[in-house]
């Protein structure tokens, strides 16, 4: 019975490691990204970076919430080299959750490339659509990713504002 | 995420027999089900809190002013005996720091960096802060005050790859929750002075409490200090969003901040002033 503990555990530690397998090379893709994305906006002070991990295959959403509480104009550079299914960016004033919330602007289909936006656009379409607000202090990005090839993606995003 | 993993036991079964191990009926053979977190996947809904030095100068676009002798003594910091507290500290200590440069006090700067460093060190972000060049890279700015606000920003953003490299981010979300809470106390403590334009300032900064408690439950060693630092950081959120003119307000925080009646803003300020305190001053034991 001991050996069959023994084996057990010797099959967990296998499987967890094959878990991790390949780890390091993808790690060090999306260092290099996350540098691309950095030189996208370089004339930028570094306010933040973010990388979201998914498991590609199905459908699925993720959310960052961003703060800006400077006047300054923020940039975004977004990598989404390492995304294979396809992905689309929307870019909204509130969470889910929050009623009324309005999206902004909305990138489709912006798998495997590198882009930049930035506050001083999106401020002029947000006051369009919402005139009695000054600017946007708060942003909910949400990635949209389409099914696909079940892989491991991620799309990186960097933040900065201008001096 | 986590992943499920479902183990037939009759794969290790199989491997004993060959082993000479026990036998086994296919039908008396149970599962087992394994749950391995899958911490390589980022969770549906994230967020990117902003640097202490924006949000100090935040508050400086919004009228506040430097007082000495209101940061946290650089005599404190050997009192930090436990990781979240000197985790904590170094969020308070970066705070400090961008508190004295964006108000040209280099020499206030320039020792808060030395305490930055040296706790930073203790947290284990040496290779981040034993950089002997640091203070000789201040030392050559002094007097630019654009250029010591680089340097901090290139910190910040060497100390975040560090983190994010070595798995450590729930590092930085407690290092976060300290310069939020030093930010906000200068900004209150000031705000008497310019009660218009630094109460919205410091209702924007609110926006940041409950992602910042988030970061800290996300901390893997939930002991009983971090919990009862956790604890004073939800006292301030349940207090801030039982105020009527909270509740009143528009959920979508870009719309008009709630202004905050006198006696809410002293509750607050009196919570915040409590929260600060329980931070640079943890009880030795």
């Amino acid at each position: 019975m001991k050996k069959l503990f023994f084996l057990l555990a010797g099959i967990l530690v296998l499987t967890s490691a094959a878990l991790q397998q390949g780890d390091g090379a993808f790690d060090a893709q999306i260092n290099t990204l996350k540098q691309e994305c950095k030189d996208l906006i370089k004339a930028t002070r570094y306010e933040g970076s973010k990388v979201t991990y998914y498991n590609a295959g199905s459908k699925q959403t993720k959310s960052i919430e961003l703060f800006m509480f400077l006047p300054n104009e923020y940039q975004f550079a977004v990598s989404t080299k390492k995304c294979a299914a396809p992905v689309t960016l929307r870019l909204y004033d509130a969470a889910a959750d929050v009623e009324e919330r309005t999206m902004i602007k909305e990138y489709k289909n912006v798998q495997g490339k590198n882009f930049v936006f930035n506050t001083t656009e999106l401020n002029k379409i947000y006051r369009k659509k919402v005139p009695e607000v000054e600017r946007l202090k708060n942003l909910h990005i949400e990635y949209v990713i389409g099914s696909g090839k079940t892989n491991k993606e991620a799309i990186v995003l960097v933040m900065g504002h201008k001096a | 995420m986590k992943i499920q993993l479902s183990i037939p036991i009759v794969a290790g079964a199989l491997l004993l027999s060959a082993c000479g191990g026990e036998d086994a009926s296919k039908k008396d053979q149970p599962k087992v089900e394994v749950t391995v977190e899958d911490a390589s996947v980022s969770a549906d809904d994230d967020f990117m809190l902003p640097q202490p030095i924006s949000l100090a100068h935040a508050f400086k676009n919004a009228g506040l002013t430097y007082v000495s002798g209101k940061t946290n003594p650089i005599s404190n910091k050997d009192n930090y005996s436990k990781k979240i507290d000197q985790l904590l500290n170094l969020g308070v200590y970066s705070t400090d720091l961008a508190y004295c440069a964006i108000n040209n006090k280099t020499q206030e700067a320039r020792d808060y960096l030395a305490a930055v460093q040296d706790l930073g060190t203790k947290v284990g972000l040496e290779s981040v802060f034993s950089d002997k060049t640091l203070i000789a890279k201040f030392d050559k700015n002094l007097g630019d005050q654009s250029a010591l606000e680089e340097l901090i920003y290139d910190i910040q953003d060497k100390s975040d790859a560090y983190l994010h490299d070595n798995d450590l981010r729930y590092l930085a979300a407690v290092e976060f929750a300290g310069a939020w809470a030093e930010g906000m106390y200068l900004g209150i403590d000031d705000s008497r002075k310019n009660v218009k334009n630094l109460s919205v300032a410091i209702v924007d900064q609110m926006t940041l409490l409950r992602n910042t408690i988030k970061g800290l439950e996300g901390h893997p060693s939930q002991d009983a200090r971090l919990k009862s630092v956790i604890g004073m950081f939800q006292d301030v959120l349940t207090t801030y969003e039982g105020f009527e003119t909270v509740k009143k307000a528009n959920k979508n925080v870009n719309f008009k901040a709630p202004e905050l009646t006198a006696q809410e803003f002293d509750t607050l300020a009196s919570k915040i002033v409590s929260l600060r305190n329980g931070i640079v001053s943890p009880a030795q034991k």
